[in-house]
This record gives structure tokens, sequence and C-alpha cells, in this order.
């Protein structure tokens, strides 16, 4: 016996779909243990510009390396958390033809905007990424 | 950067030109991550502008620090040399 799901019950269970491909996605493909060297050369030159009390020629260098730092954390983590939002785009695409009509409103509150399908969807897969992102500890 | 690197950058970015508009879409928690380093990449730029304009208001406080604390210490090696030895 199969019993009928609740439409936002229905979209909840995507959304949470939605967030855990996503992270876990991004996990595998992007190189998690070189980022987080990116991630922490990034924030030590910046601390040690921030910080620096020397002579002028001693500035260009540091910011120089500063905004190298900066750039080669973005330009690590750009290409996994484009390609890892392809499943997303993918059934957010496919979820808009399925509950995107005007007249369904899933939300029992709010003004007309809020009560669309991508509300709750977007919440619910935002909150589970995040919470995958500090569970699974990614960079 | 080589002269074929910054080709292949011009030709993509000649592409923007071309298309009345671009959809796009960054998922979730990746985006939050991209979103991070793009806020680390700012924050940079603000640090390093601000470590350019603010060296000279920097440099003269620590000059007036250090001569501050040469001119108290020379009253007291004047006091010192005026002092009768006991």
């Amino acid at each position: 016996m199969t019993v009928p799901l609740p439409d936002l019950v229905k979209i909840v269970l995507w959304a949470a779909l939605c967030g855990t491909l996503s992270m876990g996605l991004y996990r595998l493909l992007s190189p998690q243990k070189r980022l987080a060297a990116a991630k922490d050369d990034a924030t030590r030159t910046r601390q040690t510009l921030s910080g620096y009390d020397g002579s002028a020629d001693g500035l260009p260098p540091l910011i120089r390396a500063s905004l190298l730092a900066a750039l080669r954390h973005m330009g690590l983590c750009l290409g996994p958390a484009l390609v890892s939002s392809i499943p997303v785009i993918a059934i957010f695409l496919w979820m808009n033809t399925v509950y995107g009509t005007p007249a369904q409103e899933y939300l029992p509150f709010g003004p007309s905007w809020f009560r669309a399908w991508y509300v709750p969807f977007s919440v619910v897969m935002l909150a589970v990424s995040m919470v995958i992102k500090k569970a699974w500890r990614i960079v | 950067m080589n002269t074929r690197t910054t080709t292949i950058l011009l030709a993509m970015a000649s592409l923007f030109g071309i298309v009345p508009s671009a959809m796009a879409y960054v998922g979730p928690g990746a985006g939050l991550t991209l979103v991070g380093s793009f806020i680390g990449l700012c924050l940079t730029l603000l640090v390093a502008l601000w470590a350019v304009l603010s060296w000279p208001i920097r440099r003269l406080l620590k000059r007036r620090k250090q001569g501050a604390a040469g001119n108290e210490k020379a009253p007291e090696m004047d006091q010192a040399h005026d002092s009768p030895p006991s």
C-alpha cells in the first residue's frame, strides 16, 4: 500500500536530496587539502598585511602575496562549485515544471511570492547543505 | 600571463558582449564556499587599500611615539648628569 505524500513534504525531501547531492559532488570534485591550505594561506597573508608596520618598500610584495593567495583560494573552489550546481539546476528546472504553476501555494502564510514551491525548497536545501558542510568539514 | 592565455581569456570575455543576458546559478553549500572566498578577496583588497592609505599616518604616529619616548628618556638622563655623586 502506498501513501501519497503531501506536496510540501515531497518538496522538502527533494530539497534535502538536492543539498546532499550538491555538497557530495563538491566534496568529491574539490581538492579539499589544497583548499584548506589555500584558505589558511589567504587568511595568514591578509593578517600579516593588516598588521604590517615596516617600511614602504615591504608593502607591495605583501599586497601581491595576499591578493595571489585570495585569488588562488577562489580559483580552487570556483570549478567544483559550478560543476556541483549542475544537478541542482536540473532538479530545480524539473521541479518548476511540476510545482511551479502560479495557482499552487505550499505555505499557509506570507505574501503570494513567499508561498511558492521554491521558498521551502531553497530554505531546506540551504539548511541541509550547511549542516553537511559542517558535519563533513567541507572547505 | 602569456599571450596565449591572454588571447583565450579575452575571447571568452568577448562572448559576454554577444549574449543579451546570462543565466547562471551556483549551488547552495558550494556557493557559500565560493561566496566566502569572494568575500576573502574583497577583504584582502580592502586591507591592501587600507594598508597603502594609512601607511603615512601610521608612520607619523610611530615617529611621534618614538619622539615622545626619546623626550621622556632625555630629562631622566639630564637629571642623572646634574645630581651630585653620592
